[in-house]
């Protein structure tokens, strides 16, 4: 269902028995199995204790599925957390990080691929090496001395740091993959250099837009360390909330495993209906050399 | 070219205000202002025992899990790569790891790794063999962090693996057949030669990933038993926000820093000499 | 006209200076109405009753409340930030006496609150402060006579036990360790029920062995900030606490912290423990405890009771420091604290316990130890800049004698590592 770009050459011998390849497809799938069985589990075991009991939860033999399924640790969590509004923090945070760093990100990338500066790639890879915590003290003052402490803004503005440098190094490879004629070409008709960027790279590399900011987005949803210390009432975000659900709940398997669920859903659904981009994505950069 | 200077001075305003604080003697509780003391904060480090101790975790932790999660990764893209029923959703379920919060993953975790009521040791009884302590065990802590990275980033490899295999041409493979090799000559003298350079980028990724690893073990241990599992990247963080010594904590900053890129540049070095030149 | 001008603006003055003399001396609470303080409290179950009450202190001044409750460890790395970066974000926060007290003080982190007390515009003449308990008096004290803090909590440390088994097999409440023990021994039975559990967690246990310390008369650090934590008596306290953790407490000791060893009793699984006072409440919460209406309360043995105390207070860059007084005086004031005693949650008040409706002597079962208690404490932990590295140095100590290291090496290690701290925190 997803490939990358078309589908593998088959390496196995043409001439095989079709029993033969029957039975070859099942051992593939039974291997298979060896390694997506113990992926669905930890989801499927946080999902099944999200509905169980107390009683079942803390029971010392757990059951796999609920027996008495309850959709009360829900219900708690919703009414005793302002849950809708961090989620809703997450998602207009998530939601500009990508934008800004795409309108920024797709004119870097573009610069780099075209005129080759390896140098301003390594800088970009130099931002993943950076240990987060560097960040936090620096961003602090400038957050007071702009004003925009504890605003959805400031976390916007960290979260860039993570998204930025993540558009950047997957559009290179999108960029770099464009023919050089049509461009040429373009200038030739007349274009500078933003049309040609706009009329003609940007169309072309839309599927890597569309990798670059799904992955974004879920970097930024995912991101734990700026929020947790520079966020502030008003502009937590979920993964602090589910955090905080630790320390406040400790042995409370229920409203975690609850909390736990409900953050992942959306990325969840997302990687299924994004799933063939969010591939390109992930493997941008790997396999050109 | 403005997004560029974006770029370099979100990044160089912060490491250069690190490296500024990382040559004071700034406590935040003390009263009076942070005086430069040159590198005495690094000859604190290079024999601070705890430092020492997290550095040697944080190699010892990096390298088994990525070492695992490199072989595991490959094993699996080898195996996806073959075709079977229900091979589209099998590689798309092990999209999930990838992207799932790790907050919320190392909940999960650790309401499965409980000693008492957690479904690892349920599993470990029903087999008739004793329950582990897990997260909760000093010696069983940092094994634990590798299975739960394992888990989270064992799909990227693949990932990356299976790009790597989908562009291998056929040619060296059919000569190879000719020539009589078997399935086992065939991947270790053609099939994973030709993914080297796809593999270091995986690797490169992962190394730099889990040298400064921060949430899982934070949500999970911060660091405990005891200091069990204390990475330097842990140890920084209590130094600085428990203990309030910013100008040390900034130090092992800068350090863990320049341990990563440099580990970055000698593979990127190698991989120039080695696999391309 | 000048006599004119006079004539009328002197007596304007006068009668201007009058009115405001006369409003000087009323307190309001609606003076600082229109300003918004910004609080960081640290969530526990004071807080929950904080949070629900918030309103009504917004509509009785008009100010608006910026109300941040986080688990301790954010709530100190944001109050860190805070003050690393200037510090104004937060006006009003929630400190922790017995860790910080000493070390926040020299870091000038405390708004002097004496003259505000005296103050008699800003002071409200029903908050008499002398309804405090005398030991909240002292802990929120400086050596120089500064009041650092609204005591908001003091909390001792005593014996959890499980009244119904202890009954079935009597056994009498333990008044020395060896009867601790035996207890302890009689009524172990794992996995359905562990004999004895305390914290295991690094830092976190520094706290619940304050108990065997004080027991054993050992000291973590004598007057001259001298480390003793390898001292006879602090070997034998760290030895009996490690036994009887690795003999009688359910599996994972070593990472319980209280909400643990709290959970474990909840469910029934443990027969005694020793912790704070405030968990109390939780454990008669009949919808989260299995166990209510069986716990019995009492003095540790040895009559000890190691005690902590919280407070808020003003950080001394905040902006509208009188807007933040007015907070810290309504929410420790008798009203509030009286408030707290109906909810079951102790208050540092000697008023609310006497006012409350409930009547908290007859009807909640852990009152009178906590009573008792208060009047033969002593403060857990010494008065140092660096408690927080002295927990995390002596917890290690505990965790590594929990994984079957020497008691006698693990405490003559920490002695030397705290040494090192104390020699450059406590100059």
């Amino acid at each position: 269902m997803y490939s990358v770009k078309q589908p593998p050459k088959r390496l196995v011998h043409r001439g095989s028995l079709q029993a033969d390849q029957r039975l070859q497809r099942l051992a593939g799938l039974a291997i298979s199995l060896i390694f997506t069985i113990p992926i669905v589990f930890v989801f499927f075991w946080m999902i099944s204790m999200s509905f169980k009991t107390q009683v079942e939860i803390s029971s010392p033999t757990p059951s796999l599925i609920p027996l008495q399924p309850t959709t009360a640790w829900y219900g708690d969590l919703l009414a005793r957390t302002p849950f809708a509004r961090y989620f809703l923090n997450s998602l207009i945070v998530g939601v500009a990080s990508t934008g800004l760093g795409l309108l920024i990100g797709l004119p870097a990338a573009y610069a780099i691929a075209r005129w080759k500066l390896k140098q301003a790639a390594t800088i970009v890879l130099i931002t993943r090496i950076v240990p987060a915590i560097a960040y936090l003290i620096p961003w602090f003052i400038l957050a007071k001395q702009l004003g925009i402490s504890d605003s959805l803004f400031l976390i916007t503005l960290l979260h860039l740091t993570v998204t930025l440098p993540l558009i950047v190094w997957i559009m290179i490879g999108f960029f770099e993959g464009l023919p050089a004629e049509l461009e040429q070409a373009a200038e030739v008709d007349g274009c500078n250099v933003w049309q040609t960027f706009f009329l003609i790279a940007i169309p072309l590399v839309q599927p890597g837009m569309v990798a670059a900011g799904i992955l974004a987005a879920i970097s930024s949803w995912n991101n734990f360390l700026f929020a947790a210390v520079l966020g502030g009432p008003n502009s937590q975000t979920l993964p602090v909330v589910i955090y905080n659900l630790l320390s406040f709940e400790q042995a409370n398997w229920g409203p975690l495993a609850a909390g736990a669920t409900l953050v992942c859903l959306p990325i969840v659904a997302a990687t299924l209906f994004f799933q063939r981009y969010l591939v390109e994505g992930l493997t941008s950069g790997a396999v050109k050399g | 070219m403005p997004a560029l200077l974006v770029i370099v001075l979100v990044v160089s305003f912060p490491l250069l205000y690190t490296l500024w604080q990382s040559l004071t003697d700034w406590v935040l509780t003390n009263p009076r202002p942070a005086q430069l003391i040159g590198p005495v904060n690094y000859i604190e480090a290079a024999t601070d025992q705890r430092a020492l101790e997290a550095l040697l975790r944080t190699v010892i932790l990096t390298g088994v899990a990525v070492g695992v999660q490199m072989v595991l990764g490959v094993l699996m893209a080898l195996t996806m790569n073959q075709y079977f029923s229900g091979r589209s959703l099998m590689r798309t379920l092990s999209l999930l790891p990838i992207v799932a919060t790790p907050v919320a993953i190392a909940l999960v975790f650790v309401i499965m790794m409980n000693p008492s009521s957690g479904i690892f040791n349920a599993g470990l009884r029903a087999m008739g063999l004793p329950g582990l302590n897990w997260i909760y065990g000093q010696d069983t802590v940092l094994p634990s962090l590798v299975i739960v990275d394992t888990w989270q980033w064992t799909p990227f490899v693949m990932l990356i693996a299976l790009a790597g295999l989908s562009t291998m041409p056929r040619e060296p493979y059919e000569s190879a057949r000719i020539d009589g090799a078997n399935a086992w000559q065939i991947f270790w003298n053609i099939t994973l030669p030709l993914l080297y350079p796809t593999l270091f980028v995986a690797l490169l990724f992962r190394l730099i990933d889990t040298l400064k690893l921060f949430d899982t073990i934070y949500a999970m241990t911060q660091g405990g038993p005891g200091t069990a599992s204390e990475t330097v990247n842990l140890y920084l963080y209590s130094l600085g926000f428990t203990y309030f010594r910013m100008g040390y904590a900034s130090s092992l900053v800068i350090a863990l820093f320049s341990l990563i890129l440099a580990i970055a540049l000698v593979l990127i070095k190698y991989r120039r000499q080695n696999v391309l030149g | 006209m000048k006599k004119m001008l006079f004539g009328v603006v002197v007596p304007l003055t006068v009668g201007l200076a009058l009115t405001s003399l006369a409003l000087a001396q009323r307190f309001s609470w609606q003076q600082r109405s229109g300003e918004t303080v910004s609080v960081l409290v640290v969530k526990s179950p004071w807080s929950d009753y904080l949070q629900g009450r918030v309103g009504e202190f917004e509509k009785l001044t008009g100010m608006r409340v910026n109300l941040s409750v986080l688990p301790e460890q954010q709530s100190r790395q944001k109050l860190a930030i805070d003050f690393a970066a200037g510090g104004v974000t937060t006006d009003v926060f929630d400190t922790s006496l017995h860790v910080e007290k000493a070390r926040f003080l020299k870091a000038g982190w405390y708004e002097d609150l004496t003259p505000y007390l005296a103050n008699r515009t800003l002071t409200n003449p029903n908050f008499r402060y002398s309804d405090f308990f005398a030991s909240a008096k002292e802990v929120v004290k400086s050596k120089d006579g500064q009041i650092v803090a609204m005591p908001y909590k003091v909390d001792v440390q005593i014996l959890y036990y499980r009244k119904d088994l202890f009954e079935e097999k009597n056994i009498k409440v333990p008044t020395t360790m060896a009867q601790l023990e035996a207890a302890a021994k009689a009524l172990h039975n794992p996995p359905r029920i562990y004999g004895y559990a305390a914290r295991g967690l690094k830092n976190a246990n520094v706290y619940t062995v304050a108990f065997p310390m004080q027991y054993y008369k050992a000291t973590f650090v004598d007057s001259n900030s001298r480390a003793t934590l390898d001292s006879a008596n602090a070997i034998k306290a760290l030895t009996w606490y490690t036994n009887a953790l690795k003999t009688y407490a359910p599996p994972g000791v070593v990472s319980f912290n209280w909400s643990e060893v709290l959970g474990q009793f909840q469910q029934g699984t443990l027969a005694m423990f020793n912790d704070g006072i405030g968990f109390a409440t939780q454990l008669e919460d009949a919808t989260r405890s299995k166990v209510a209406g069986k716990v019995g309360y009492a003095i540790l043995p040895g009559r000890l009771a190691p005690t902590t105390a919280n407070g808020l207070a003003i950080s001394p860059r905040a902006k509208n420091k009188e807007a933040a007084y007015l907070f810290l005086q309504w929410a420790t004031s008798a009203e509030f604290d009286k408030g707290l005693v109906e909810a079951s949650i102790t208050a540092p008040r000697a008023s609310a316990w006497n006012t409350a409706s409930n009547q908290p002597l007859k009807t909640i079962p852990w009152a009178q130890t906590y009573f008792d208690a208060l009047k033969i404490g002593k403060p857990a932990f010494p008065e140092i800049s660096a408690v927080t590295e002295l927990r995390d140095v002596f917890g290690i100590a505990i965790v590594q004698t929990l994984g079957g290291a020497d008691p006698t090496q693990a405490a003559k290690s920490a002695n030397a590592q705290l040494q090192t701290i104390l020699d450059t925190t406590e100059k």
